[in-house]
């Protein structure tokens, strides 16, 4: 069984946060919307210290907490292990957004224009048709689930191949993301978790994330 | 208060829920605490009015905060398919049978009284409301993510609250019926219970340190400190029990009009600790445990 995952090399992540834009890009997103982001710490004190970013994203766990939660089945999980939500089924109760423990989804109130007061933009309006978002509903990173369904009909394989690999993965400059099938064992995300001791984000919250650091 | 770019890296406060619409999950938990817990104590003690009053309360008041809150109320019928997996389905399937046990059961108490019809629909509607208390604390309770809630001491305090507003309301609207002297000493052992539970329940979090510690911090000294030292200490604890204790002690029964003030400084407790709760639960660091 297919269950796709990615793994992030903290120490190639140079902070350029071209994973998120290309993530708003790829979707549209509108303003104050994001799927990726990129948090930053510093560990040590001066003048010993590091800055470390975490690039962090829906987590598409294994056992996701908002699936459980959600009061109307709009979130679920696919078989690959992608969750996703059904904007047709949700309500915008925003169960789903207080039990995630990594804050990871959005309730999208309205969509707002770049420009305020000046209209939506020529892209702003393709993105409404191509992406459309419907207003008070959860959204969140879906692991450009698009590109990969369309990519595997074309027999093309994920991760490996651009045009079916998630936006933020190909964009990556210094190519710290790595996405693939963390149940195939000779796969690289499994190769890279396996030798570089990749770890979960609060894996003491049992959703056993999809998405490894390594560093 | 969190910098931006300290978001997810501290503690960081849940904002769905308590404010902005999210009001309206505050007030549906706070009704749903008031009008159960009240329905509970009715009861008990067979006051109509009461019974009338609480069944509103939930039936109108919390339905009304829930459908104001959900922004496509329209699919809420598709809570009914899982129950087994969401509390908030739970919920809605629970208060939707306790709207119509309790309508039966009051409108069997108006047109065939004492009969089995009533006392079936009494009781149906008693477990409903109890449902009620149970699946408020249990939904916030059950919330891994927030260190805060997720405390076996929620359920208990909701269950504390609604009982002693019950005896409130019951006492206020009831006056001339109930016995006083033993509402207030129920009320009064239900205001010792409930500050020991409080700090039981402040104590422990406490001693969790993180982020749990810091909603802690942000009850007691933050910019929650008013409402709780106000609204749940003194209104709804100190006073209350204050007017009680001076009453048992006089040997003077409450009057209609301390009845009254007793009522609404509970339920103004009540209400309050639910948004303090609500307000106070905070994430933690998505990297705290590297």
């Amino acid at each position: 069984m297919t269950r796709w995952g990615m793994v992030i090399d903290l120490r190639s992540c140079v902070t350029c946060y071209a994973c998120m834009v290309a993530c708003k890009q790829e979707h549209f997103l509108p303003p104050g919307v994001f799927w990726n982001r990129l948090i930053v710490r510093e560990q040590g004190k001066y003048p010993n210290v590091r800055k470390i970013a975490y690039s962090v994203l829906c987590n598409h766990c294994e056992n996701p907490p908002c699936v459980d939660a959600c009061p109307t089945g709009a979130s679920l999980k696919r078989d690959d292990g992608i969750v996703i939500v059904d904007d047709v089924r949700c309500m915008g109760c925003g169960t789903c957004s207080v039990v995630c423990p990594y804050q990871q989804r959005t309730l999208i109130e309205s969509i707002d224009q770049y420009f305020t007061g000046q209209g939506f933009t020529e892209m702003e309006t393709v993105g409404q048709t191509l992406y459309p978002t419907t207003p008070h509903t959860a959204v969140k990173c879906v692991f450009c689930h698009e590109r990969i369904d369309a990519g595997l009909a074309q027999g093309l394989k994920p991760g490996v191949d651009r045009e079916a690999t998630p936006a933020c993965v190909n964009i990556c400059m210094t190519k710290a993301r790595t996405f693939g099938d963390l149940d195939d064992p000779d796969s690289e995300v499994s190769r890279l978790i396996k030798e570089r001791n990749g770890r979960q984000l609060l894996p003491s919250e049992g959703t056993d994330p999809s998405v490894y650091y390594v560093d | 208060m969190n910098q931006p770019f300290e978001w997810m890296v501290r503690p960081t406060a849940q904002e769905t829920w308590g404010s902005g619409k999210g009001l309206m999950v505050w007030l549906s938990f706070a009704f749903g605490l008031a009008g159960a817990g009240s329905y509970l104590v009715a009861l008990f003690f067979d006051g109509t009015l009461a019974l009338l009053i609480s069944w509103a309360v939930v039936t109108v008041l919390k339905n009304l905060a829930h459908l104001l809150h959900a922004s496509h109320p329209t699919g809420m019928w598709r809570m009914a398919s899982r129950p087994g997996r969401s509390w908030i389905a739970r919920g809605t399937i629970i208060s939707a049978s306790f709207s119509g046990f309790g309508l039966v059961q009051l409108l069997a108490r108006w047109l065939a009284p004492g009969t089995v019809l009533e006392y079936v629909f009494m009781a149906a509607a008693g477990l409903a409301a109890f449902g009620i208390i149970l699946y408020e604390g249990l939904a916030i309770g059950g919330v891994k993510a927030i260190p805060f809630w997720h405390d076996v001491m929620v359920p208990v305090l909701f269950m504390l609250w609604a009982v002693l507003i019950g005896f409130g309301l019951v006492s206020a609207v009831g006056h001339s019926a109930v016995d006083s002297g033993r509402t207030s000493t129920a009320s009064l052992i239900l205001i010792a219970l409930v500050i020991v539970a409080t700090v039981v329940y402040l104590a422990g979090a406490r001693r969790r340190r993180g982020a749990a510690a810091a909603s802690v911090a942000e009850v007691l000294r933050g910019p929650l400190a008013a409402a709780f030292w106000v609204g749940v200490t003194m209104i709804g604890i100190v006073l209350p029990g204050a007017m009680l204790s001076w009453s048992l002690l006089a040997g003077t029964p409450p009057s209609l009009g301390m009845a009254v003030a007793l009522c609404a400084c509970e339920v103004i407790g009540g209400v309050t600790w639910v948004y303090c709760l609500l307000r106070a639960g905070k994430y933690r660091s998505v990297i705290s445990e590297w």
